[in-house]
């Protein structure tokens, strides 16, 4: 845990891209009918109702109804459909 | 722009299902496969796939144990494949494509506009005696050559433009409004003279010398060809032999007086077509000179003659294509015999009369005297007009005089 905050000091100080660096993944909504995800591993499980994504260091759900992936890369994905709730598990 | 990539590219819509597609897809996208428009139908998915990205999926099927099942095909590539099954159609319509470039390559009307003392069918000869006729080809068309030939071929063509609009080779020409004769004669060559001869027997009336040696005068009978101004002028010696001839182009103003003959012949019988009013039209199509009718219903008539209409098929604006259609109007008509009375014959004969003297006042000719005598002869009626005429006389022939052998050595001697 200090070694983390440690890490987060010198991103911070040095005005580094966190993501990058701390691994941690971007979600963008918009209204609630589009979501774009960055930094992230992959999926890991996707149904119409919900969409698990692996993180680096955490694990997102996105719930919602008529989920689709409008397209999947290595580094971002975006989502369309209704969104109702964005959960991330630890 | 993506979606055109895409398109050129190829791209596949396939369903995926089995035991974890969720690992198919992070497999996917960790070999940099593009995957979109995935959606979730329950037990299985849905996606796009670039079929380059598709020839890869074999080993991440295996892997995750998914099976992969292509729905629908896009794109250019096989776009190809399903021109190959239709062949034949894409033969004829690049068949096609081909025929109407390669026609466009070549002239195939020629108009000639703005001319009225040239006539439409002596410019058209002109053009084919120079090599321009329909169906040449447009990179042949040399526009500046043609006007320069046009300008030197009719000196009354005072400007000329020609362009090529389309298939059709445009040819504007202006023409000098007043006419002028052409005065200026060439020069004359040494040696040689030119006289004036009577065209015609008969009288002279009056005679102007302007240049040369007038060999009539008023009252003078004159045969044709008989010389009238000699273009000459002897220069005399001292002892009143000539000495040599002064050749000139013989100039005069002559009149003579002399008739003109008209004989007519008219047959009493005539025969006279009357229309039944019955007519037909048949349809007709022309490629280039071949005709080819249509047939038409009912039987022909014995006797008809037929009006012709054509029309030259272009597309769009001025692509004029070398067929035409159009349609023969048949109308029949029955021959009857007529008798023509005395008072139609004379009339008709007036006619005549009346047309033979335009045409000698367009020429000149002024009328001073005429006899007619109309009788009949066995059903013919026959008629005889003697014109009694005055009119400008004199036709430029090369002249016969002689030149006087010159001894200029002895003449020398006696002036030294």
């Amino acid at each position: 845990m200090r070694h983390g905050h440690g890490k987060e000091l010198v991103v911070e100080s040095l005005k580094l891209p966190k993501d990058s660096l701390l691994g941690a993944s971007i979600v963008t909504l918009t209204g609630n009918t589009e979501v774009f995800v960055e930094n992230y591993k992959g999926i890991i499980e996707y149904t119409s109702q919900m969409i698990l994504l692996q993180g680096k260091t955490c694990k997102i759900e996105i719930c919602g109804r008529r989920l689709n992936i409008v397209y999947y890369t290595n580094e971002d994905m975006k989502i369309n459909g209704c969104v109702e709730a964005v959960r991330y598990l630890m | 722009m993506i979606q055109v990539i895409r398109y050129l590219k190829g791209y596949l819509a396939i369903k995926v299902f089995g035991f974890s597609p969720e690992r198919f897809m992070n497999l996917c996208s960790n070999h940099n496969i593009f995957l979109w428009d995935i959606e979730n139908h329950g037990d299985y998915y849905t996606m796009k796939i670039s079929l380059k990205g598709f020839y890869r999926l074999r080993g991440i099927s295996r892997k995750t144990g998914t099976r992969v099942v292509i729905t629908k095909r896009y794109g250019l590539p096989f776009l190809s494949l399903r021109m190959w099954r239709r062949r034949i159609f894409v033969c004829g319509l690049l068949g096609s494509l081909i025929f109407w470039i390669w026609m466009s390559g070549f002239i195939w009307a020629i108009e000639v506009e703005g001319n009225y003392y040239v006539t439409t069918d002596v410019f058209q000869d002109f053009l084919v005696s120079s090599g321009f006729e329909a169906g040449m080809k447009k990179s042949d068309v040399e526009i500046e050559a043609l006007e320069k030939a046009i300008r030197n071929e009719f000196d009354i063509v005072t400007w000329t433009s020609a362009r090529i609009d389309g298939t059709r080779l445009l040819i504007q020409v202006k023409e000098n409004d007043l006419i002028q004769a052409d005065e200026s004669k060439p020069e004359l060559p040494d040696g040689e003279g030119v006289d004036l001869v009577a065209g015609k027997e008969g009288e002279i009336v009056s005679i102007v010398t302007r240049s040369g040696t007038p060999k009539v005068t008023a009252g003078t009978l004159v045969n044709e060809g008989d010389v009238l101004v000699e273009g000459g002028v002897p220069i005399m010696n001292e002892d009143g032999t000539v000495r040599y001839y002064d050749y000139c182009r013989a100039d005069a103003d002559i009149m003579l007086k002399c008739t003109y003959l008209l004989k007519e012949e008219l047959k009493e019988q005539y025969e006279q077509k009357q229309y039944t009013g019955n007519e037909k039209k048949s349809l007709f199509i022309m490629f280039g000179t071949k005709k080819v009718k249509l047939p038409t219903i009912g039987k022909g008539y014995e006797t008809y003659d037929v009006i012709e209409e054509k029309k030259q098929l272009k597309l769009f604006e001025n692509y004029y294509l070398p067929v035409y259609i159009g349609s023969d109007l048949v109308r029949e008509y029955v021959v009857e015999e007529k008798i023509y009375s005395q008072n139609e014959v004379k009339k008709l004969f007036e006619e005549k009369i009346q047309k033979f003297i335009e045409t000698l006042q367009e020429k000149g000719v002024q009328i001073i005297e005429k006899n007619v005598t109309i009788n009949k002869v066995s059903g013919v009626w026959k008629m005889k007009v003697d014109f009694q005429a005055i009119e400008k006389t004199g036709t430029e022939r090369k002249t016969q005089l002689v030149q006087v052998e010159e001894e200029p050595q002895q003449e020398g001697e006696i002036q030294e």
